[in-house]
């Protein structure tokens, strides 16, 4: 206190002479709302009420946050407002209150003419430019809720054209963006464009930047902008302020998006170019811009002109070297011409970079005309940012231009030895979309090769995408490639999975090269019978693979197989057979033949599904339970159909229980019977939400019937727990029963409902009340009639979610010790297919003790897998999103006597979207009701010691 | 005395000894303080007789020095303790921190082994050190009333700064050494358009394009990992500060990523109190290393040891940097002599060699080295050439100057032929002088002379407001400003009128023209009036004519009446102005005469 006391007085003493010392220190009290009772609802006279300042403000605040509400008063409220803001003298709260009648355009059916007539009236007489600035961004916002030709709309634009003389700039490009999102598009004359382009001469930048940001959005909303405003635009160029630069620059790529074709004159010469090209070349010259945001941006926005001139776009990766004023060499194209001439690089020579033919001083250019090396001097920048947009821009324009993606090939294998591992993964990544354009040169591929050593599995896993990909030219090239894959796979063995699909799709893509070396990669010989090689081998098991996959586009290789092979092909396509395709061997066609012959599944689908579709028998339970059986089974044995069929069965399996539980008297009243029956039908029930959550949740790809369908059971399985909890339990289902109607409510919009959801639909909309009682008395009819009547069929294409951990695999026996209470990092690496809600996926972890932890999963750590255009070879096969989640779970526990396995699991919990808040502390759900697993638990071996003390 | 006069006492068509003179405005201020490293005698340091006999204090305003390279700084203890200045010195925080390292070094190397007299000692370096001003990058210093110093960031090696001098209104920009394209430990250099009168930059690749420098950085690593894979050693000569710095971190990143196992050392030596200060000056490094260092400072290397000299013979793979950088003495020699006849090691050389060095004489691919004590190494390990140059190329310096808009370039720092190539590259493409005086030779660079004025804010608002009611802005439309210039106390300002009378005490006269005009135009006065008004309307754009009521038109100050005499057709107009508008009155007067009479 003295202290303080001291420092009050030594800062304060020559300024002002204070009378009472005994607060030194005067804290803002916090404006207490309290004592406004503010509880009920918002009353307009407190406004008249409120002494200070601080009260207004805090009022004010208060009344914006309870925005959009539902009072009665809304106009007398902002009368009251207005009142205020006449009453107010300063621009602080004058300025609150604006935004806050502007915000009253969220109040639906408020009548908008009334705020935006009063906001104009009070413009006139306003004097404070920021408030000024305020009023006409809420006019902009409520012109943009008005009709299009309406008069006030034209009084509002009239109100920013005269507003854009004011002084302050603030008013000025408040009006220039009114202008821009609100006058017509429709008149050609554009002479709304041409007073906006006046302003883009203004002396104030930040009015430059809203001019031209004002004809984006003019464009952007349909006005034609006229090419006369290209020359203006290019000087903008050269401004001083780079935000004006900036949209000059989004300016000029617009311009060279609406007229490519329009010829532009070349200043001090005759010549003509596109203006697309010259355009090109402008934007290449941002890329030497002083500031990073321009040179971003610049980069940005190359990327889209793919219909520039090939000249043009080849000259961007081209940069006059010299060196003493002699034409030198860039280390490509030495690297190039190494590899022509056939001599290998015989690594002594440090002087083959040495210049060559002299130079002319007068021809020599160094600021550079045109496009020259823009992409160079992107991809060298300093800013990581700029070069992931250079690379960005670059694959995209080497998508369009398959020359430039040869030549562009160089650089991003330099890219690849970036310092920061995002910029290498784009680049790699860039490397497999252009892929198809590029084969591959020896001298290339060794380079990218090298990169298979980097102790970063991403890289890895990325690069054995690209190899996957690309397009090899020689039979060395694959050798090496398969080798360096050999050896990547004895480093980092938990690779494998990713170099099995690696060498999967290099063997079927390159059969013929396959071909070449399957004598030395699967060590046939001649005359001697070579060593049988094992099977469980990794490193033999890729060689197996990549001759299997080769083999079926070229039956050659079949005839080089012995017999140890064709054991071992029979074992693969049992254990792994989404990487071993299938062959026409001769000696095992007898195995392989039975599944080649119709295997009738679809004829075994249509019977099931008749019998499911016939009217219904007495006995319908048990013909449903047959044909869920069935499908299982059937799921089981045709993968193509697998998903689909899972969903019928799944969504069979919900309407047995439906129709069990409703045959259960206990159902709807518990008195009658005994505790038994009671716990048979809340388990039946229990079963039911479970199994209908799975299906809601589970299956993606779905027909808005397919979806309807699945929500419609839903519904049901809502409907029979609500009508349980009122009939036959006494806990209270009020929030239940708002949820259910909810529910209910947002499938209001939908057209052709199924019949069961129709009913519903429209009985409630009938409905006053819903109270649990009536709603449930409604329910029960149409419950029953609706116990058999389920229209099934088949969604051809839907797909399931799929999970498989990959690591930890559960096999190890080593306990991972950790100090017990602090926390133990287990790597888990999953693969999830078809992963619809993405939000919803958590890793659970269960204890010993049975405590389970459901771990949300790090955004990052979940990444899809990103699926390029499959080669011509693989078409059919069904492209499947996919997810990969690799993380590391945390976890954590008190001291154990000995080692002891937790359970670590892929599940949904779909606990948020399924009980609203009001229903989170309802009691009649169990613990892991909204929990859908996903795979089965893998188990891992821990061990928390307890801490050592006194070391 | 608007010229600006620039005297390069050293690199002036020449590398080495940067020395430069700057004379603007009245004051003497000099830019970098080196030695020639060339020489041994007198040479080596500027002549600094040249500015005065004896003590310099007087004579100079201040000294700045860009980096801590001893080309930039080796003569600054020499000139602040032996020489005599006491004035102020400035040179940002690492290069203080650094320059004391290598000045002790060199002074080492001098006395120590060469056996030098009549040279600095320890005592004068810490002396004259302690006369430095460290400045922070972009912060603007007050050398004194009228100097304004400020730093910018430049590359090269860590803390060399670009300076921005300002003296009155005239201002010069001196690079030092800059790079204009980033490397693994430092960004590129950035200046921001300040358009200096005169820009002196370095011009030591002044005839160079660079190609770009993954290719290198590529090569580099690939081959010392092929070597290492094969068992080899790999030996690295480099000079203790700089380059060294940014090979250590790309091979460090390299292991890292590849996870290899092989030792890497360092040779010992003052490269370790250097990397405490790398290790410090995170700021100052590339966005890579700023980023991370929260979670590890890329100067604490994790594969990078110190080297013992008892490594030299131990078995299997290592890679070792060692001092000297051409393999004229020292560790790298001796690890030379012992590693060059095994085939499978690599020796890597990452700079320029001096010929007659052994270093140059491997390069230039000779299989057998004689050493100083007639002993012939067989050289058969696999010698590479990689050049790691942190100088900006030519590109590199036409990009400086585009970026900070010089109104002429003084070259510096480089070869006088290769600079007369781009002298003529820089007239070419930028339309600017360019100039290149040789050492001791001045060169005089005529400035125009600029007269600040200063407006009071309330006259500048209210003109604005004038000019911002008529309409769209439109460069082409002149405005006008009317205000009263006022010379006082050798300060121009421009006042508002009424301010400007009550300051000075006097009562403020109008004074207006009336002129009588006698026109021939039918009808009555009032459509006259409308005839006259699209006439000028038609004619004058910038200035709206407003009709008032009792039919009179005014423009600006100029106001129209018509009257109508007793004969039909003639009318006579009466126009009167005042004195602020005597242009716009006349204009108006005859493109009435000629269109009516």
């Amino acid at each position: 206190m003295a202290v303080l006391k001291k420092r009050a007085l030594a800062e304060y003493s020559q300024v002002v002479q204070e009378e009472a010392c005994s607060k030194p220190l005067q804290l803002m009290k916090k404006p207490r709302l309290s004592s406004l009772q503010l509880e009920d609802e918002l009353v307009a006279d407190t406004l008249e009420r409120l002494e200070t300042n601080d009260d207004l403000v805090a009022y004010l605040n208060y009344i914006q946050r309870k925005l959009p509400f539902h009072a009665d008063d809304k106009v007398v409220l902002m009368r009251k407002l207005i009142e205020t803001y006449h009453r107010s003298e300063q621009s602080h709260i004058r300025l609150k209150i604006i935004g806050i009648v502007g915000d009253f355009r969220k109040i639906p059916k408020f009548d908008i003419q009334l705020i935006i007539n009063e906001v104009i009236k009070l413009l006139s007489m306003e004097t404070s430019h920021k408030v000024c600035a305020s009023m006409i961004s809420v006019l902009s916002k409520l012109g943009n809720l008005l009709v299009c030709d309406s008069p006030l709309l034209n009084k509002i634009i009239n109100i920013g054209m005269q507003l854009l003389n004011n002084s302050s700039h603030l008013v000025k490009c408040h009006c220039l963006s009114l202008l821009g999102g609100l006058s017509n598009t429709t008149n050609l004359q554009g002479e709304n464009v041409k007073h906006i382009c006046k302003f883009t001469k203004s002396q104030d930048p930040r009015v430059r930047t809203a001019a031209y940001d004002a004809l984006l959005r003019l464009h952007d909303r349909g006005q034609k902008l006229e090419l006369c405003v290209y020359t203006d635009v290019c000087s903008a160029l050269q401004d001083d302020n780079e935000n004006v630069r900036q949209s000059a620059m989004r300016i000029v790529w617009v311009l060279s998006h609406t007229y490519p074709e329009s010829c532009v004159m070349i200043p001090g010469c005759q010549d003509e170019v596109h203006l697309v090209d010259d355009a090109f070349a402008k934007l290449c010259q941002a890329i030497g811009d002083l500031s990073v945001n321009v040179r971003t941006l610049a980069a940005e926005l190359l990327g889209s002109m793919v219909n520039v001139n090939p000249h043009f776009l080849e000259q961007t990766l081209d940069k006059k070297l010299m060196s003493d004023m002699r034409r030198k060499r860039s280390a490509h194209e030495r690297h190039w011409e190494t590899v022509t001439s056939g001599e290998w690089a015989s690594g002594a020579r440090w002087a083959d970079d040495k210049p060559r033919e002299n130079l002319d001083a007068e021809s020599v250019s160094l600021i550079h005309s045109g496009a020259c090396g823009a992409f160079v001097h992107g991809l060298e920048d300093e800013f990581l940012e700029v070069r992931s947009a250079s690379l960005d821009s670059l694959c995209q324009l080497a998508l369009s231009n398959p020359r430039f993606a040869t030549l562009s090939l160089d650089f991003l294998v330099d890219m690849f030895n970036d310092e920061i591992e995002e910029v290498r993964l784009k680049a790699i990544d860039c490397m497999t979309k252009i892929s198809h354009l590029i084969v591959l040169r020896e001298d290339q591929l060794e380079i990218i090769l090298g990169v298979l050593e980097d102790s970063n599995v991403e890289i890895r896993e990325g690069l054995h995408r690209m190899l996957g990909a690309c397009r090899l030219s020689t039979k060395a090239c694959l050798k090496i490639c398969v080798q360096t894959l050999l050896d990547n796979l004895k480093r980092y063995s938990q690779d494998k999975r990713s170099i099995w699909r690696c060498l999967q799709s290099l063997g079927s893509s390159h059969p013929n090269l396959t071909l070449l070396l399957v004598p030395e990669l699967l060590t046939v010989h001649p005359f001697f019978d070579m060593p049988e090689a094992d099977v469980e081998d990794p490193s033999y098991v890729c060689v197996l693979l990549l001759v299997f996959n080769a083999a079926q586009f070229c039956p050659q290789i079949l005839s080089l197989f012995e017999e140890h092979i064709r054991r071992h092909y029979r074992y693969l396509r049992d254990t792994i057979s989404n990487f071993v395709p299938r062959l026409q061997l001769a000696g095992v066609e007898d195995m392989e033949t039975q599944l080649d012959f119709d295997t009738n599944t679809n004829y075994f689908l249509q019977n099931v599904m008749s019998r499911l579709n016939q009217p219904t028998s007495t006995n319908q339970i048990k013909v449903w339970d047959a044909a869920c059986n069935d499908l299982i089974r059937l799921a089981q044995i045709d993968s193509n159909l697998a998903h689909g069929v899972e969903l019928l069965a799944t969504q069979l399996e919900c309407h047995i229980l439906i129709a069990k539980v409703m045959n259960s008297p206990a159902w709807i009243d518990s008195s009658s019977l005994n505790a038994q029956d009671g716990d048979v039908v809340k388990n039946l029930i229990d079963q039911l939400q479970r199994c209908s959550l799975r299906l809601q949740y589970m299956f993606s790809n779905l027909s808005t019937e397919e979806k309807l369908l699945i929500q419609s059971t839903r519904l049901q399985a809502m409907a029979i727990q609500l009508v349980y909890i009122v009939r036959a339990s006494n806990t209270s289902a009020l929030a239940l029963s708002d949820h259910f109607v909810s529910r209910v409510e947002a499938l209001k919009g939908y057209g052709n409902l199924p019949s069961f959801a129709g009913c519903i639909v429209k009985e409630i909309s009938r409905l006053e009340d819903t109270k649990p009682g009536v709603l449930s008395r409604i329910l029960l009819p149409i419950l029953q009639a609706h116990i058999y009547v389920a229209p099934f069929c088949l969604p051809a294409k839907a797909f399931k979610v799929n999970a498989e951990i990959l690591e930890p695999t559960g096999e190890s026996d080593n306990p991972q010790k950790f100090l017990a209470g602090f926390v133990l990092g287990v790597v888990l690496d999953a693969e999830i297919q078809c992963l619809a809600h993405p939000e919803y996926l958590r890793v659970r972890v269960k204890y010993p003790d049975l405590n389970a932890q459901l771990i949300i999963p790090q955004e990052s750590h979940l990444k899809t897998i990103k699926q390029y255009a499959q080669s011509e070879l693989n078409e059919n096969i069904t492209v499947v999103p996919e997810h990969r989640l690799r993380t590391s779970v945390l976890v954590s526990h008190q001291v154990w006597t000995e080692s002891s396995h937790i359970e670590l699991s892929l599940v949904l919990d779909v606990t948020e979207p399924e009980v609203p808040s009001a229903l989170k502390r309802w009691r009649g759900f169990s613990e892991d009701s909204f929990i859908i697993e996903l795979c089965k638990p893998v188990r891992v071996l821990v061990s928390p010691k307890p801490i050592k003390r006194g070391i | 005395m608007t010229d600006i006069k620039v005297t390069p006492l050293g690199a002036g068509q020449d590398v080495g000894r940067s020395c430069i003179l700057l004379q603007m405005g009245g004051k003497n201020i000099m830019l970098d303080c080196g030695m020639h490293m060339g020489y041994n005698d007198e040479r080596r340091f500027p002549d600094f007789s040249y500015i005065a006999d004896g003590n310099l204090t007087e004579s100079l305003d201040c000294v700045i020095i860009s980096h801590f390279h001893l080309d930039h700084c080796g003569a600054l203890p020499f000139m602040t303790e032996m020489v005599g200045y006491s004035g102020p010195i400035y040179m940002t925080h690492p290069t203080k921190a650094i320059a004391p390292i290598l000045l002790e070094d060199m002074r080492k190397v001098a006395v120590e082994r060469k056996g030098e007299t009549n040279f600095f000692t320890s005592a004068h370096i810490k002396d004259c050190m302690k006369k430095v001003i460290a400045v922070t990058l972009h912060q603007t210093v007050q050398v004194d009333s009228e100097i304004e110093i400020k730093a910018y960031y430049a590359g090269h090696v860590l803390g060399a700064a670009m300076f921005h001098v300002k003296v009155g209104n005239q201002s010069v920009v001196y690079t030092g050494d800059y790079n204009m394209t980033p490397d693994r430990h430092l960004g590129a250099a950035w200046i921001d358009k300040c358009r200096p009168n005169i820009l002196i930059s370095e011009s030591t690749y002044a005839t160079t394009i660079r190609d770009s420098k993954r290719c290198r950085e590529r090569d580099f690593l690939k081959k010392v990992h092929d070597c290492v894979d094969r068992g080899g050693k790999v030996l690295i000569p480099v000079f203790a500060l700089g380059r060294a710095q940014e090979l250590c971190i790309l091979l460090e990143t390299y292991w890292e990523r590849m996870n290899l196992k092989a030792p890497i050392y360092f040779a010992v030596g003052l490269t370790e109190k250097a990397n405490n200060y790398y290790k410090m000056f995170i700021t100052w490094t590339n966005q890579k290393i700023r980023k991370t260092f929260v979670q590890r400072n890329m100067f604490d290397f994790k594969h990078i040891r110190p080297f013992d000299k008892s490594y030299a013979d131990t078995p299997g793979p290592m890679v070792v940097f060692a001092t000297p950088g051409m393999l004229h003495a020292g560790l790298s020699l001796q690890l030379f002599k012992k590693w060059a006849p095994n085939e499978n090691n690599m020796l890597i050389m990452p700079g320029y060699c001096v010929s007659g060095t052994v270093g140059a004489k491997v390069l230039s691919g000779a299989k057998k080295v004689e050493t100083e004590n007639r002993q012939v190494i067989e050289v058969k390990m696999s010698v590479q050439y990689m050049s790691f140059s942190a100088h900006a190329d030519a590109k590199g310096i036409m990009q400086l100057i585009q970026y900070c808009e010089p109104q002429n370039v003084l070259l510096v720092h480089g070869e006088g032929v290769k600079m007369e190539f781009l002298k003529q590259k820089i007239q070419q493409e930028y339309g600017i002088d360019c100039y290149m005086p040789a050492n001791g030779e001045s060169a005089y660079i005529p400035c125009k002379p600029v007269v600040p004025v200063d407006v009071s804010l309330s006259l500048l608002k209210k003109e604005m407001a004038l000019y911002d009611t008529v309409g769209a802005p439109d460069p082409k439309r002149p405005c006008r400003m009317h205000g009263v210039l006022v010379m006082k106390d050798n300060v121009l300002r421009l006042m508002e009128p009424e301010k400007a009378f009550g300051e000075l005490g006097l009562n403020r006269h109008a004074i207006r023209f009336t002129s009588c005009l006698q026109l021939r135009l039918p009808g009555s006065a009032s459509r006259a009036m409308d005839q006259i008004q699209l006439i000028l309307n038609s004619q004058n754009t910038n200035y709206p004519v407003k009709p008032s009521e009792e039919g009179v038109l005014n423009l600006e100050s100029v106001s129209i009446k018509m009257e109508s005499t007793d004969k039909e057709d003639r009318k006579s107009m009466m126009i009167s102005w005042a004195l602020q508008d005597e242009d716009l009155a006349t204009w108006i007067m005859s493109s009435l005469r000629q269109v009516i009479v």
